[in-house]
């Protein structure tokens, strides 16, 4: 019976195993696995049977890298050294992650990238020193700039996340558009049958004038229909521009995730205060007597009535509107009409 | 012939408002900033439709407030609400947008579109679990609300689970000004005291109390608190009476002793005569709310104290050591809401969005730092 090879690339039934010698030929189930610290290769088994019991040294001798169970993995391109490659690309380029936008001229940028590219160059071809230095700019630069490599991450992964909304969104338009379209189309084919039938009836009977209002009947119909559609089609443009706008805004802003800072229980809320910069209740008031009078009546008192929170309103409202200049600001002249918004708070929203 | 309502004329008794100049043109702006979509609710005085912000395609909830020239126009409610919704900015309390009059004069108020109410949660035992954390958060979101409404001379008079309302990140607004008032003045304008919904009134109000205080929304509160731990109504009374009694019965019966001057308000009765009950202790909250800890207990306690001038301030309230000690309040967007309408909500969305009808919404221009072709560009090892 024919062995099916497990990918077009290992097709070898000669291929076999460094360490063990044991071939595709005899075990046509073998899976072969490289590590990314030396990429030597080796099956399955061999690997299950070295390093299960923790970090070892590498069986290929002469060759001292420590490797681990975990990192095994099967090999993506038949060429070891592209797969040296890639792997050493894609960790730079999670290291190296700065955005175009970050930088004044696109002189800088191209700058920035033949760095990259040279340190890129000496990790892959360069003699033991010079992959040690590569190495250790890398190191040094990941070190430094520690915190903008992980906004740029989470900026990278935000984006990709909103593009793919949009994606899926812009499928969905498309396809109820394209609902929408077929469901008219049959409403239009059924009015011409309709008109038809009718017509036929009309003219049957041998009134002209009924022939006549069948007429004018459907051109009415049909101007309603055209009318009723360029009304549609304007909310569409106003509902999809809206939407354009709002995905283009998670596009262009990806919210950053804050730093995990212990958070403190702020009691009114993130930046609201209840201070007043003109004035401070001192509590208790020496008083007033009318309002004193009202309140120690059992009845006032005994249903809740403060007279504390009294003089609080009475200076709050006093204050209230203080810096507002009407017309200075639009937005600010639009919150604090009324005045009790400006006194007190820095609102947070 | 002509019918009277339809000429719109200068008439200066006609029913209707006339906008003209300046005005009308800003009230046409308004109108078309939004569009109006379904309807989602109708209430006595207003029918509420879902709709969008044309610009940002945020969805918003537009009320259309109902006219009735027969009796004495607008009600009461709406009036309340407008007029304190206005003036009350506030990440707790619900956002008025705009308000507007339609093309037949109806008056139309936007409302900041929210995704369900705390009862609905409350009551669906089998699809929501939550525990202290988030009560914790509920609770805090609730009282910074109401200590908004408070500190601007405002009363709510109508808190109950089904008026804390949440938005899709689950921040959680107050809403319903409908029965609101401001803080009464010292002297003779009294006011009423058939307000709160009756399951949440306090016991001053039964006792017919003219004045009184922001102490009356703590009490509500202080009662949605024990029912977000209960998942039931702590005192749920079939009549006013009944209430009273439930009262009586659970937090202590409302005497001289624990409530000085209480006997002197109007409709004073010793409801449970035969079997008058101390106030409740520590002891009666750590037997019924062992979920919670001790200090979260405490503030329960003075949440719901008999006597309104013992009973905690939202400020106070807010300054509770529960809120501090482990487990913190969940976060807003953490915290459970309710699944399935949001489900709808996004079908309904879906079918809006009929929007690329012509298909020019396609990616190209997605290419987002537009820097000029010739700019070198990297392949993107990352995503990979």
């Amino acid at each position: 019976m024919p062995v099916l090879p497990r990918s077009a690339d290992v097709n070898d039934t000669d291929e076999y195993c460094p360490v063990c010698k044991s071939s595709r030929y005899l075990n046509p189930n073998i899976r072969f696995l490289i590590e990314p610290s030396c990429y030597h290769k080796m099956c399955g088994s061999c690997v299950d049977r070295l390093f299960s019991g923790g970090p070892a040294n590498c069986p290929v001798a002469g060759c001292h890298a420590r490797l681990r169970h975990n990192r095994f993995r099967t090999q993506t391109f038949t060429d070891i050294a592209v797969e040296r490659e890639v792997d050493a690309r894609r960790r730079i380029s999670k290291i190296f992650n700065k955005r175009a936008e970050e930088f004044k001229t696109p002189r800088e940028w191209d700058d920035y990238l033949e760095s990259i590219e040279d340190i890129t160059f000496s990790l892959i071809q360069g003699t033991k020193e010079e992959k040690a230095a590569a190495e250790k700019k890398l190191n040094d630069y990941e070190e430094e700039n520690r915190d903008e490599i992980r906004k740029n991450a989470q900026r990278a992964a935000a984006e990709r996340k909103a593009i793919q909304a949009k994606e899926k969104a812009i499928q969905d338009a498309t396809r109820l558009a394209r609902e929408h379209a077929q469901k008219e189309l049959k409403e239009e084919l059924e009015e011409q049958e309709e008109r038809k039938r009718r017509q036929l009836q009309a003219m049957e009977s041998g009134d002209l004038k009924a022939v006549e209002d069948v007429k004018k009947e459907f051109q009415a119909r049909a101007e309603r229909r055209k009318r009723e559609a360029a009304s549609e089609a304007a909310r569409m443009r106003a509902m999809k521009i809206g939407q354009e706008m709002a995905l283009q805004a998670l596009i262009d802003a990806p919210k950053l995730e804050e730093d995990e800072v212990e958070e403190v229980w702020e009691p009114l809320g993130k930046g609201v205060s209840d201070k007043s910069e003109f004035y401070e209740l001192g509590l208790p008031w020496p008083g007033n007597d009318w309002v004193d009078n009202y309140v120690s009546r059992p009845e006032v008192s005994a249903g809740g009535y403060s007279k504390d929170e009294y003089y609080e309103r009475c200076l709050f409202e006093a204050f209230a509107g203080l810096t507002v200049i009407v017309g200075q600001s639009d937005t600010s002249a639009k919150t604090d009409e009324v005045g009790r918004t400006d006194v007190r708070i820095v609102d947070p929203s | 012939m002509d019918t009277p309502t339809l000429s719109v004329s200068a008439d200066a008794d006609a029913p209707v408002m006339l906008l003209t100049g300046d005005i009308a043109r800003f009230n046409d702006e308004t109108r078309d900033k939004y569009t109006k979509g379904q309807k989602i609710g109708e209430g006595t005085y207003a029918v509420v439709f879902k709709g969008h912000e044309k610009v940002t395609g945020r969805p918003v909830a537009i009320k259309k407030i109902k006219i009735s020239s027969a009796d004495d126009g607008m009600s009461l409610d709406s009036l309340r609400e407008i007029k304190h919704l206005q003036e009350l900015h506030h990440e707790n309390i619900i956002e008025l947008l705009d308000i507007f009059v339609g093309k037949r004069h109806n008056i139309h108020v936007v409302l900041e579109h929210l995704a369900g109410d705390l009862e609905g949660i409350i009551r669906d035992t089998k699809n929501f679990l939550f525990g202290s954390s988030e009560i914790k958060s509920w609770m805090a979101m609730s009282l910074r609300g109401l200590w908004w409404c408070h500190i601007n001379g405002v009363l709510h008079r109508d808190i109950k689970p089904n008026n804390l309302l949440y938005t899709t990140n689950g921040v959680l607004k107050l809403a319903d000004f409908g029965l609101a008032r401001n803080f009464g003045e010292p002297g003779e304008v009294r006011m009423t005291a058939q307000v709160i919904t009756r399951w949440y009134r306090p016991p001053e109000l039964f006792f017919g109390a003219r004045s009184y205080s922001s102490a009356v929304d703590v009490f509500s509160l202080g009662l949605v608190f024990a029912e977000l731990i209960k998942r039931v109504p702590l005192l749920a009374g079939d009549s006013d009476v009944g209430q009273l009694q439930l009262i009586a019965r659970t937090l202590g019966t409302p005497t001289e002793s624990n409530w000085p001057g209480v006997s002197k308000l109007p409709s004073y009765v010793i409801p449970n005569a035969d079997d008058v009950k101390p106030e409740a202790d520590r002891a009666f909250y750590r037997m019924n709310f062992f979920s919670i800890s001790q200090s979260g207990q405490d503030l329960m306690r003075f949440m719901l104290r008999l006597d309104p001038r013992k009973r905690i301030s939202c400020r106070q309230a807010l300054e509770s050591e529960w809120f501090k000690e482990e487990p913190l309040p969940t976060k807003p967007e953490n915290l459970p809401i309710k699944k399935d309408k949001e489900a709808l909500e996004k079908v309904g969305q879906d079918l809006k969005r009929r929007a690329g009808f012509d298909e020019r919404m396609d990616g190209g221009d997605l290419d987002v730092g537009n820097r000029g072709s010739k700019v070198a560009r990297r392949l993107d090892f990352g995503a990979m």
